[in-house]
């Protein structure tokens, strides 16, 4: 009796206290709207691989709903197994391994030239080796078959092709351009995580090495690689989902030559009506994915507390390149060229010309951006008269900007949370589902979230061709972005600002407004920022979410790819490229924030 | 540390089952057929209760129609539709297994966005979704009479012949003359084909090859001059084995192909199997496509569209004039504007490129039976993905 | 004004880390208090549990009689409800606001009219000798005066209890004393209590009233700093405090031993219960030849360490090497033979629990 007595009594006494501190209560709706949202999902999608679907019973023949092996034995044991499930899966080995071997060191140098060496110019390089990040990744596979592609995908000729080189395949397609194009699309990720470590790395460190005699090698090895170490498993970490989770690049490039990665085998399934085993093939990559985060996870736990911001900024001291400037910025605008300008310069060339390639005057023209008709292809207009485009332009804004917020939004709630309840379970559970959505596939992570709410829930009504699924899905599933830089920002800042306000009589709400809000505005943007601009340009997610009267910018791309509009696909994309550039240009101008300094906020 | 970990484990799972319920809360209901409210009754067979006009006012009272079809020409056919009856079609370009996924979705969850669906997939249509009620097949009551039979249910809107196709520039004459000639050596790599993993219409049709043993056999003989010494139960899919080792060059779609095959200027340009509609491109993109003429035992298959209602569909009278209208006038954009496609109202007046009427037509390609398709799809599928993506 | 009281106070993180046990502690109104020890003994924990950021397990705390936190009455005064001050080690001055704003947002806590809040941060940052800071931002101010403005920021709502986290060790050595000075002068000027939380000896010796050593989340001395430093009540007190620290000499132990046994005849009655002799540097005499003392022993001569105002020695006896303070100059060269010697009163006994004996 006693003991409960004085239960209850903490019990009414944390109540009492929640005004003040509501970080529990807060902590726990979030892990109860997360399972909600996220694992059952994936749970129900973990159902759909032993239990028939309506789809599935058509075909083989066993009534929807009855449990079954069938799934699992057609994609591990079957003699398609081979095709289905085994050749994609180590083909994603590879390619990831490949892409993490070569955007990795190349993320990583460019920081390193960027952050800590007086490479002219540094300022303006690191905001354009962003781009690739920010322009959709199957910009580059688009514009690597426009001039790489082959008498064997057919359509329009290659750019190549029309100027009298025929490409051979390996050329144009399969697993070299795949690496490629994933590579340049991936590899801002790791300029950004290691820029970030070495900005936030004291030079005094490498110089006290130094003035203890070790040499520039034995310093790199000693000091700036263990430093390094976080950067360098996150760009692995998540070099290797993206690669796990990337869609339209393999689809258009490997499709052609029967090249398939997990992702692309997995969409394959589903296209040929057997959502059984793209279930399957969905959950080995979410286990994948998973086996990942536990090796994060392993890793992390031994440096997670090395915060090395605190009252004072480091010291930043720039080497100087001396005679190697020249050759540094050289290779440079080299890689900015390839990684930037060609593939966008690529695109917007073919959006002016009949046949891509063929430059003669009578060749170019306006038609695919301002034509009310264009002659080849019936019915269609111009990119800025078209009907389609303009309004999936509108939708795109509007899903994109409502996901970005909501996400933003929950992701500093995470952060929050699980720096506010460090060690708790509570954390740990955070940390773990609201990166669950990374590495689930998006086609998976769609499939799943149609398939649990496309029926009516309890309260929540069946969300089948709402703008709504596509908002809540797009922002669950950029969550892990917001959520880690949620993290990370409140980490930096530490909890003594707020308990400072604390001390001085703030309550929660007023701490929240007055210190942690404007303390976080730059996480928080970022947080924001990064979600809208990968949901302007979000294709595989959505292509199964959205309905006709919901059709995105992306969708919309793929709808002209399957008419064969490729000038007006790449007009499209082109115009998506646009939008991304003055969105993130305006914010950047209203906020001072700047995204090449990525997720870290000034603490 | 471990301690902690190991309770975040209990925890997850705590919640994990927790969730189960709200999982297995979301049953899925067969939707039971029913009659609405303010639709106009009339069936397939009530050729007397039909009247077209009260079909018309109360369409229009509907205001618009939404239609999913696997031709992008729909969006004609709306714009048409909208002229005369002032309706709105919202009309969109999907292939058959996204529109089988939707429909099955909008019905399960009972927020139906589609009224209309021009479907080519035959098998899953009377296999599944006409048995299980998601959609209605609805035959216009004035039209039916002057249907074929095998045309009304379900119902078709649209033959188009799927055939094999060359580039004339290339060569001087049909070289295919015999559909084992597909399997020879000096073909490997050189056919172009929509992929039938992601086109049911072509799965069904090499499953109605495996179960035309006759003609196979027929055409062997006469091309190599002797039997082919194949059991009859095994020469259909001998033949597929055969075609599928021959690396054929899969495509997104039969405009691909026909782009491919057509282009001018080729030496040996490859051959491709694509609905002759492609041929209407010959003009506009300067193609060079030309039919297979004379292949023995046949130069492709018919592939039907059908149109029908998708169940408790939000605009069940402007459904039906669509349907009613894309049969009788409205078939404009598919027959007439251009060449290569037929309706199967034999009022409506042929294209005149088209190389004969339908009924010669009928004669040069396989008629698919959707019932083996549904029976032996599966193992179609899975004998080209076990071949067909062997280099 | 404000008394403290701790009344057997506990508080584990996980299973197994105890960070403060069974801490009892009065803090008398207008006293300054130090809590000195090595990091990691639970003086921050005690500190932040005083000012309502950590939620002791067990115990009871009040302010001038009043409840703060009891955990059998399931009682528990939140931070904001404190009134207290409470001075970062990291100063945690927020970033976006001006030095003007961040020392004026405790008084718009309490609903200060802004006319008196601006005359009461101009008063305050007078106070602290930086009003001419007003409207700079933090990262635009040196360590010494963001301490400043920490401070200001804290003192502007004149809380009865000012706590301070380590305030001073993010200093360079000038900037410390002037600090210490400001510190000691405000404490005298605004007689409110403070408590001080440092690792820093010299710090808590200085600047209080009362010092309480802790070690291990527990207090082992609590008492004006020349008592501690006088009659250290315990082996661990008497080494942490002092420098250089005192040196000691063991029964148990190897290379001291026949030292130690040359101070029994100076403590006839006590010699059983003795474990270890402890004698401060500046208590030991040095002299070339042997002394008349009724204690000395002979040393090697090791090195000298001047410090400008006295001369620090280290001398080897028997192996290992104790530490003088003189405030001559001495005249010996190294590994020279001379005496040590001191006065029997200057001894410092203990026992085999580590506790003092007081001396006959």
């Amino acid at each position: 009796m006693k003991g409960q007595g004085m239960r209850i009594r903490r019990l009414v006494t944390e109540l009492r206290l929640l005004p003040y501190d509501p970080t529990k209560v807060i902590g726990f709706l979030l892990c109860a709207a997360l399972a909600y949202l996220i694992l059952a999902p994936v749970l129900a999608l973990l159902l759909d691989t032993v239990r028939v679907n309506l789809r599935d019973s058509a075909t083989i023949g066993i009534p929807t709903g009855t449990f079954t092996t069938y799934f699992l034995q057609r994609t591990f044991l079957s003699r398609v197994s081979e095709v289905l499930f085994w050749k994609p899966f180590w083909q994603t080995l590879f390619v990831a391994g490949a892409v993490c071997g070569i955007a990795i060191p190349m993320g990583a140098l460019f920081a390193w030239l960027v952050v800590r060496t007086d490479l002219p110019g540094s300022k303006l390089v690191s905001r354009l080796m962003v781009v690739p990040y920010m322009i959709p990744s199957w910009t580059f596979a688009v514009a690597w078959i426009s001039v790489f592609k082959n008498r064997r995908l057919g359509g329009l000729a290659g750019m190549l092709e029309t100027m009298g080189f025929v490409p051979p395949d390996w050329l144009a397609y399969g697993a070299l351009p795949i690496i490629v194009c994933e590579s340049l699309h991936v590899f801002p990720f790791a300029f950004l995580l290691f820029g970030n470590a070495l900005r936030s790395m004291d030079s005094q460190l490498e110089e006290s090495a130094r003035v203890l005699g070790a040499s520039s090698f034995t310093i790199s090895r000693r000091i700036v690689l263990p430093l390094l170490k976080p950067a360098l498993l996150s760009s692995f970490l998540l070099t290797f989902s993206r690669v796990l989770g990337s869609f339209g690049t393999p689809y258009i490039l490997g499709s052609g030559v029967k090249y398939y990665l997990l992702p692309t085998a997995l969409y394959n399934s589903y296209k040929v009506g057997s959502p059984g085993v793209a279930a399957v093939i969905a959950c080995v990559t979410v286990l994948m994915g998973v086996s990942l985060v536990a090796l994060d996870m392993f890793f992390v736990r031994e440096y997670r507390r090395f915060i090395t911001l605190g009252g004072k900024g480091a010291i930043l001291r720039k080497s100087p390149l001396g005679g190697l400037t020249l050759p540094a910025l050289f290779f440079t605008l080299i890689a900015l060229g390839i990684t930037v300008l060609i593939p966008l310069g690529t695109l917007v060339l073919t959006t002016f010309m009949h046949r891509p390639g063929l430059f003669t005057v009578e060749n170019f023209t306006l038609d695919y951006w301002i034509g009310a008709t264009i002659p080849a292809m019936v019915g269609q207009k111009g990119f800025f008269l078209n009907p389609d485009i303009l309004r999936s332009l509108k939708n795109s804004v509007w899903v994109a900007g409502s996901a970005s917020l909501l996400c933003g939004f929950l992701g500093m709630l995470v952060g929050y949370v699980v720096v506010r309840l460090p060690k708790s379970r509570v954390a740990a559970y955070l940390r773990q589902v609201s990166f669950l959505p990374y590495l689930v596939p998006s086609i998976g992570f769609a499939a799943a979230s149609l398939s649990f709410f496309a029926v009516p829930r309890g309260p929540i009504p069946s969300l089948y061709g709402s703008m709504f699924l596509l908002v809540l899905v797009m922002s669950l599933k950029y969550l892990p972005f917001a959520s880690r830089s949620g993290i990370t920002a409140m980490m930096q800042m530490g909890n003594e600002p707020e308990e400072a306000a604390r001390v001085c009589g703030a309550g929660w709400l007023r701490r929240m407004g007055r210190i942690v809000l404007p303390l976080q505005k730059h996480a928080l943007l970022t947080g924001v920022l990064l979600p809208l601009i990968s949901g302007m340009k979000e294709q595989s997610l959505v292509i199964m979410l959205a309905t006709p009267g919901t059709e995105l910018m992306t969708t919309q791309i793929l709808r002209f790819i399957d008419y064969g509009y490729t000038q007006l696909a790449n007009a499209t994309v082109v115009g998506i490229v646009g939008i991304i550039f003055i969105l993130t240009l305006s914010m950047e101008r209203l906020t001072g924030a700047n995204l090449a300094t990525g997720f870290a906020s000034r603490g | 540390m471990k301690g902690i970990g190991k309770k975040a484990h209990l925890f997850v799972w705590a919640l994990l089952i927790l969730t189960i319920p709200l999982i297995a809360g979301g049953k899925q209901e067969v939707p039971k057929p029913e009659t609405r409210k303010g639709e106009i009754p009339a069936g397939a067979g009530g050729q007397e209760s039909f009247d077209l006009n009260a079909l018309i006012q109360a369409a229009q009272k509907e205001g618009e129609v939404v239609a999913y079809f696997t031709s992008s020409r729909i969006k004609d056919v709306g714009t048409a539709f909208e002229k005369k009856y002032g309706i709105k079609v919202k009309g969109t370009k999907m292939g058959d297994p996204e529109q089988a996924e939707r429909v099955i979705r909008e019905v399960d969850s009972k927020n139906v966005l589609v009224d209309v669906i021009g479907f080519e997939d035959g098998a899953l249509l009377e296999g599944k979704l006409i048995p299980e009620g998601y959609v209605v097949n609805w035959v216009p009551p004035d039209i039916a009479p002057s249907l074929s039979p095998e045309d009304r249910n379900p119902l078709v809107f649209l033959w188009q012949p799927r055939i094999f196709g060359y580039n004339f520039e290339s060569y001087k004459e049909p070289p295919i003359k015999n559909i084992w000639q597909l399997t020879e050596p000096a073909w490997k790599g050189k056919i172009l084909i929509r992929d039938p993993a992601q086109t049911p219409a072509n799965l069904a049709f090499f499953a109605n090859i495996a179960t035309n043993p006759k003609l196979l056999e027929e055409a062997y003989r006469s091309y190599y001059g002797k039997p082919s010494g194949i059991s009859e139960k095994d020469i259909g899919w001998e033949f597929l084995k055969r075609l599928f080792q021959n690396e054929l060059i899969v495509m997104r779609s039969d405009e691909d192909v026909g782009d491919a095959v057509g282009a001018a200027g080729q030496k040996e340009a490859p051959i491709g199997f694509y609905t002759l509609t492609k041929q209407r491109d010959n003009k506009a993109k300067n193609l060079k496509l030309a039919t297979m003429k004379g292949m023995v035992p046949f130069m492709g298959y018919a592939l039907p569209t059908y149109a029908l209602m998708v169940k408790n569909c939000p605009h069940p009278n402007a459904a039906k004039l669509l349907i009613h209208y894309i049969l009788s006038e409205g078939h404009v954009p598919w027959t007439a504007r251009d060449m290569g496609a037929f309706s199967p109202n034999p009022k409506a007046p042929p294209h005149p490129d088209n190389e004969g009427t339908w009924t010669d037509w009928q004669k040069r390609l396989l008629r698919i039976d959707n019932k083996v398709a549904l029976k032996l799809r599966q193992e179609v599928l899975d004998l080209w993905l076990e071949y067909g993506h062997k280099k | 004004m404000a008394e403290i009281v701790l009344k057997n106070i506990r508080k584990t993180f996980g299973p197994s880390v105890v960070a403060v046990d069974d801490l009892n502690l009065t803090i008398q109104s207008g006293s300054f208090v130090s809590l000195l020890g090595p990091s990691g003994c639970g003086k921050t924990t005690t500190l932040r549990m005083i000012a309502g950021l950590d939620t002791p397990d067990g115990g009871e705390l009040y302010l001038d009689g009043k409840l703060l936190f009891s955990e059998s009455e399931g009682c528990m005064v939140p931070t904001e409800k404190r009134g207290m001050g409470l001075v970062f080690q990291s100063y945690a001055l927020w970033p976006h606001m001006t030095v003007a704003q961040n020392v004026s947002f405790g008084l718009e806590m309490r609903g200060m009219p802004k006319e008196a809040r601006r005359k009461r941060v101009q008063e305050v940052l007078e106070l602290l000798h930086i009003d001419t800071l007003q409207n700079r931002y933090p990262s635009e101010l040196s360590g010494g005066q963001q301490q400043r403005v920490a401070l200001a920021r804290m003192l502007a709502i004149n809380p009865d209890v000012l706590l301070l986290d380590e305030p001073l060790s993010n200093l360079d050595a000038k900037l410390r004393l002037e600090m210490r000075t400001e510190l000691k002068r405000l404490h005298q000027t605004l007689k409110n209590t403070i408590l001080y939380v440092t690792h820093d000896q010299l710090e808590a010796m200085t600047l209080s009233t009362h010092v309480a050593v802790m070690h291990n989340g527990r207090i082992l001395q609590y008492a004006p700093p020349l008592t501690i430093y006088r009659f250290p009540a315990d082996l661990t007190v008497a080494a942490f405090v002092g420098s250089p620290p005192m040196n000691f000499f063991s029964r148990s132990e190897n290379e001291g031993s026949d030292v130690f046994r040359s101070f029994l005849p100076l403590f006839p009655g006590l010699a059983e219960r003795v474990h270890t002799v402890g004698v401060r540097p500046e208590d030991l005499y040095l002299s070339p030849t042997p002394p008349l003392d009724p204690w000395s022993y002979p040393a090697i001569f090791e090195t000298v360490l001047p410090t400008g105002s006295d001369w620090i020695v280290s001398l080897r006896v028997h192996k290992r090497t104790i530490f003088l303070v003189l405030r001559e100059e001495p005249r010996i060269k190294p590994g020279e033979q001379v005496w040590i010697s001191t006065r029997t009163e200057k001894l410092h006994l203990f026992d085999t629990q580590q506790k003092r004996i007081e001396s006959p």
